[in-house]
Parts: structure tokens; sequence; C-alpha cells
């Protein structure tokens, strides 16, 4: 099929049997095709490390000219190839918003980021249109805090709002809901679907977290293998079941933790207040928690609620404002950003420095390489920054799973780019340390079901809060994952 | 690791408009100007009263713009690296060697303060755009987009930097944490390939100058005012 027919069928996104490889790697995409026509929606789901970012990459042309991957094969969008496309022509025919916000601003503030861009393209209207933007995405007050100091949902709804500035054709979003909570950060990107839907965007989503999508795409994909297949939507909604509202949320304040432990605490905070700046609101007013060995605790909140910023507290990071903070047992934490964590040249190199303090140091290291087998790591060699972020993710709890023989882990959103399967898979592992106390935080109530015996709160307004969340559909998303992946 | 989180701060502007923007660039290159020609002969052994004048222009002009906390909280990490410096010169008495005069010592480490606490205005009080609007102005266009990339993600950059140090030495210990330049390398490449990416997709930052301030004739007034009294301090007090 060339450019005319490409055309005469109105397809603005064209893939003719697209092969992608990295340098010193295997094709990660073999014959890829996908047609996608002007006004469609295509949600393309698929396991960690399976190609959706590379595909993402490949559609507006970062995959070539950033990655140097060799490609095989065609993309065109907007009936052009890709590769022969302007600046100019690339941003008003696709923008993408990755998996990393981190990647999308290029000054420290996002609202002097997002007007110097509209500057470029729309001289003095720039004002004008970056403040229809974040109006759009309610983003009007935290464009204007410097992004350190922003949590990775805050910041992926500004890349979202920065991303239709340019007004582009085609938008694709590579896991939109990654660190976003679901008080609204969730329905916030489904609103924002349903509108470039009816502004006659095409849009292409990747995603893990697809439960709460399903209804908005015209057409479902499974990239596998480095294949991708359509996907039956009418089989895969009947597996779930309609999600009619089975929340059981309940929240109440508890003070301090009564809970005594057997042996002592191993981590205690006492009335823990924080805030960045003087002049800055308190993110945590007075929070009280005491851990023990062995606890399971879920910390469950909205964006930019201070989850990050309360474990960074525990992990010695930050130091409270007021209150105290007494750890009694060694410490482990696994950043949300999960490369920082990780230190050597090869996975296998990570297991063997990881299992050099532990006493049974052969078995420690067999134990831990059967883990990695087991979620997929067979090549053991591989260099652990060259894994996907799901996959990097999924590497540094794994370690802190092997690592922890007694003491405290802190895990912040571990279930970042894992699909549900995975996740469950993990939460599984997890629990089978008794000695171990967890702290890990999430921005989605989907997986705290997964815990069953976990202390579960809600950080809300500053304050640790008791919450409750019975809900069985993870259960049939984990089944009907088995089915697709 | 809190320092260095708090030197990451230093990046950030608050781009204020107390002042207009030609006074904003000259005040805090002037200061710290001079304040590099009073560490050279002959005057390295005076300019105690223009070091204290310096630091009292330039802390209240922090008051003024109400960046007065945030600068110095961020200036903790160069400042302990200046303590530590004289600190090894100290030292160095009780190992049989001659460092400079004690007095010479402590003045230097003022005036090197000075120095950084004068930079650190300009950054604070100056956003991005203004810098590169300047910049174009004397030609420097090229410069001023490099330069502003790579002032934008500092503060990304040192916030990682914190956190990877403490997720190493929790992981391995305190006599493996040097295992943590290891990630620190890789997320420097790592941003590196995010700037490139964000390159790509949006072009570098235009320098498009819509809004630059001239000086007011006050304004005028107190920079010469502010440049003559430093450089008669310097030149004929002790």
């Amino acid at each position: 099929m060339n450019s005319i027919s490409n055309a005469f069928f109105n397809h603005v996104v064209y893939v003719d049997n697209l092969w992608v490889k990295y340098r010193d790697s295997d094709w990660v995409l073999k014959g890829v095709n996908l047609n996608i026509g002007k006004g469609e929606s295509a949600l393309i789901v698929g396991s960690s490390g399976g190609g959706k970012t590379t595909l993402a990459r490949a559609l507006c042309g970062l995959a070539e000219k950033i990655f140097r991957v060799e490609i095989k094969g065609r993309i065109e969008i907007c009936s052009k190839p890709v590769h022969q496309m302007d600046l100019y022509e690339l941003q008003k025919c696709i923008q993408i918003v990755n998996q990393d916000p981190y990647t999308h601003f290029l000054e420290p503030i996002p609202i002097e980021d997002m007007i110097t861009y509209a500057e470029g393209i729309y001289g003095s209207k720039s004002y004008e249109i970056v403040d229809h933007v974040l109006k759009m995405f309610k983003v009007e007050e935290i464009a204007r805090k410097p992004i350190v100091n922003l949590s990775g949902g805050q910041l992926r709804r500004l890349a979202i709002a920065k991303a239709l500035i340019t007004d582009p054709k085609i938008v694709v979003l590579d896991e939109p809901l990654m660190w976003l909570d679901d008080f609204d950060g969730i329905d916030l990107v489904m609103s924002v679907l349903k509108t470039l839907r009816s502004l006659k965007k095409t849009v292409i989503v990747f995603e893990h977290r697809f439960l709460r999508l399903l209804n908005l795409f015209d057409n479902v994909y499974n990239l596998k293998n480095g294949h991708l297949y359509k996907l039956d939507r009418d089989m895969v909604f009947h597996k779930i079941d309609d999600r009619t509202n089975t929340d059981k949320a309940t929240y109440k304040y508890r003070g301090i933790n009564e809970n005594s432990c057997r042996e002592g605490p191993v981590l205690e905070l006492k009335d823990v207040w924080f805030r960045y700046d003087r002049g800055s609101d308190w993110l945590l007013k007075g929070v009280e928690l005491n851990l023990c060995r062995g606890d399971n605790i879920v910390i469950y909140g909205r964006n930019g609620s201070g989850k990050s910023t309360l474990l960074r507290i525990i992990a010695g990071i930050l130091k409270p404002v007021r209150g105290i903070r007494k750890v009694y047992a060694k410490v482990l934490y696994v950043p949300q950003v999960p490369y920082l964590f990780i230190t050597e040249d090869s996975v296998i190199s990570e297991v063997k420095t990881i299992c050099r303090h532990t006493i049974k140091n052969d078995t420690c290291i067999n134990e831990g390489t059967e883990v990695l087998k087991k979620f997929g790591f067979t090549n053991l060699d591989v260099l652990p920054i060259n894994l996907s972020w799901g996959q990097q993710t999924r590497l540094a709890v794994l370690l802190s799973y092997i690592a922890s023989r007694n003491g405290v882990v802190i895990l912040d959103e571990p279930f970042t780019g894992s699909t549900y399967l995975d996740s469950f898979n993990i939460v599984d592992l997890l629990l089978k340390l008794d000695n171990v106390a967890e702290i890990i935080t999430l921005s989605s109530k989907d997986y705290i079901p997964l815990f069953r015996n976990a202390r579960t709160y809600i950080l809300d307004e500053g304050t640790l809060k008791s919450f409750e969340y019975r809900d069985t559909t993870i259960s049939k998303i984990v089944e009907l994952s088995k089915s697709i992946y | 690791m809190s320092s260095v989180k708090r030197f990451a701060e230093l990046f950030i502007p608050i781009g204020s408009r107390v002042f207009s923007t030609y006074t904003r660039i000259f005040l805090p290159i002037s200061m710290s100007s001079i304040s590099i020609v009073s560490t050279l002969q002959p005057f390295q052994d005076r300019g105690i009263v223009f070091t204290v004048y310096g630091f009292t222009v330039v802390l209240l002009l922090m008051y003024i713009v109400k960046i007065l906390e945030r600068a110095l909280r961020s200036l903790t990490l160069p400042f302990m690296f200046i303590a530590l410096g004289l600190l090894v010169n100290f030292i160095s008495m009780f190992l049989g060697l001659t460092p400079p005069p004690i007095y010479s010592l402590i003045l230097s480490a003022f005036k090197v303060s000075l120095i950084f606490i004068s930079i650190a205005l300009l950054i604070q009080w100056l956003s991005f755009r203004e810098f590169r609007c300047v910049l174009k102005m004397i030609k420097l266009s090229s410069l001023a987009k490099i330069l502003t990339i790579v002032m934008a993600v500092m503060p990304t950059l040192f916030n990682n930097y914190a956190e990877s140090y403490t997720a190493v030495f929790l992981k391995l210990g305190r006599r493996r944490v040097y295992k943590a330049v290891k990630p620190l390398v890789v997320q420097s490449a790592i941003l590196a390939l995010d700037i490139a990416q964000a390159l790509y997709l949006y072009g570098f930052p235009r320098d498009v100058c819509i809004s630059i301030d001239r000086p007011k004739a006050k304004e005028i007034a107190l920079i010469v005012a502010i440049i003559f009294i430093g450089i008669v301090l310097l030149l004929y007090m002790p």
C-alpha cells in the first residue's frame, strides 16, 4: 500500500511491516502492521518489555533520531514518512507524552517552559493558549511550582497539557495512567480522551492499567513477542463484567497506631510535620505511624498528597520540620525512579552484590536467580538500564525481596509499568517475607485488595487515616491477563 | 543529602520583577566581578570593609525580593566546601606546613562566599527567558540555549543524586556507598537522553524577547552608586 492509497483510505497512521531493533539487541518489533484512520482511537496493551514504548517512539520518529535503532518497513503519519518531517510539521501532526514525564520540560518551572514553547509558535498569543490548556487539565496552580517539588502524577498531567499546545492531529500517550491517582487523575485522563475524540483527534494509548479505558477506544491491540494482534473488544468486556460500583471505600481518622509490637517497633513516626518551603502549605501534618516486624502497610493517596515525601522522610533523604522519626532496623528504599537503585552492569551482578551481605551467599544467589527467571528475566547478563521502565521497576522490587531478611523495605509505586498479572505475582512474593516490614505507596486502589492482610491508610490532607477497600475486579483482571499475555 | 537537595533549589529562578531586567543583571555581576578582583593581587590581604559591604548589599537585595532564606539554604553545600577548605588549611599548620596567615584564609573564604552569593542572586531573580533574551542581544544565542538547558536540569539532577545516594547507602551500606557513582553516571546519561527527546519534540527554547524591562533613572543611579562605593572601598579601605 503506497501513500496515495494510504491517503485515499484516510489513514493518518500507517505502519507497514515494521521491524525495529536497538543496537546489540534482538528485534523488538517484528513485522508490525497498524492502520489508524483520522479520528480513530487505539489502545495497545502488552507485557513489560514487549515493545510498546519502542512502537510509540517509532511512530513519532524518536526511535530512529534519538535512540539510533535499526528500522525496516514503513511508517507514515499525516500521509508523510515520519523521517521526512521537519520540526514544525511534526509538532502539528503528532505529539507524544512519554512514560517518563521528565522528558518533556526544558525549564525548572513548567509554566515558564510552556510559555516559552508556545511563544515560538504563537508569539504574543502564547499566554492565552497556555492558560487554556492549563485550565483544561486543572493544573494552573501546580504549573507554577518547581518540577522537583511535583509528584510524578502531577508532572504527567502537565506533560499531557503541554502536548496539546500545538493542537496536533495525533496524540500518543505512553502509559498515561502511570503514577496518576484514581481520585481525579484517571477521570481526568478519561475526560481528556473523550475530549480528544470529540475534537476528532487520532489517539493512540499504550497502557497496562487498561481496565477503565476499554470502552473509550475503537480498537484494542495486544503487542506480544514483537507482533501486534487485534483483540476482540467484546471478548475482553465479557470476561471482566461491567464494573459496577463495588467500591467499599471508607476511611476514618486513626490517631497514634495503637498496635503494640511484640519485639518493639522497627519504625516510629511521631507527630511528623513537613513542608518544602516556609511560605508553602504543610504537606504532612502530624503523621503518626508505628511499624512492627512483618507488618505490611499500604499508603494510598492522590497525586501530591505527600506519599513519596513521607517515604523519603522514612528513608532519611528528608528531615521532618517537626516531629520525630526513629528507625530501629535496616531500611531498604526503592525509589519511584527505578534506575536510581541499580548499581551494577548486569542483572546477575546485582544479585551477587545484594547477596554478598547474606550469610548463605550461594543459596541466596541461586534463589535470587530463580525468582528473577520466574518474572521473565531470562537473560541475566543484560545491562539493567537497557530494560524497559516496568522491567527496571520489577527488578528493583525483586532485588529488595532478595536482599531482605529483616528490617524495613520501602517501595514507592512498585507496580509502575507492570501488568496486573505481574503485580499480582509480585505481591504474592512480597507477602512471603514474614520478618520484613513493608511500606508501599500506591496512587491506584486497584491493587489494594492484593494485599490481603495489610494495614491500609489513606494520606489525606497531611494525615494518615485508616482505609478499607474491597473489590474483586482485580482478580478477574488477573485471570483475563493470563489469557491476553 | 538534604544539603544537596537544597543546592538544587539554587537553580530554580523566582524571576522577581521588583527591579528591571538590566538592574537584576548588572548588580550581581558587578558585585561578583569586584569580589573576584578582590581575591587577586594586590587586594588579597585587604578588602574586609568591601566584603562586609558586599554581603550587606546582596543580602539586603535578597531580603527585598523575599529570597533570602531560600538562597542561603541553597548555598549550604558550597559553604560546606569553603569551610572544608579552611579546615584543611588549619590542619596543615599542625602538619608542619606553612599555610597563609589565618586572617588571609578567613578573608579569602568570605570573599569566595560573596562570589557565590552574588551568582546565586543572579540565578534566582532572573528567569531563563530573560537570560536567553539578554544573551541573544549580545550575540550569544547558542550559549544562551545551552546554558539555560543545563541550568534547567540541575535541580532534577541534584535531586536524583540525593535519592540515588540514599537508596544505594541503604541497599549496600556505608562501606559500599561509592557504588552510588554508577547510578549517578547512569542518571546523568539518562537525563541527557531525556533532554535530547525533549529537544526533538519541542525544539530548542526560543529566545523570543517579548518582555524585557528597561531600567528607570532611580535604578541606574542605584547601580552606579553601589558599584562606585564598592570600588572605592576596595581601593582605599583596609
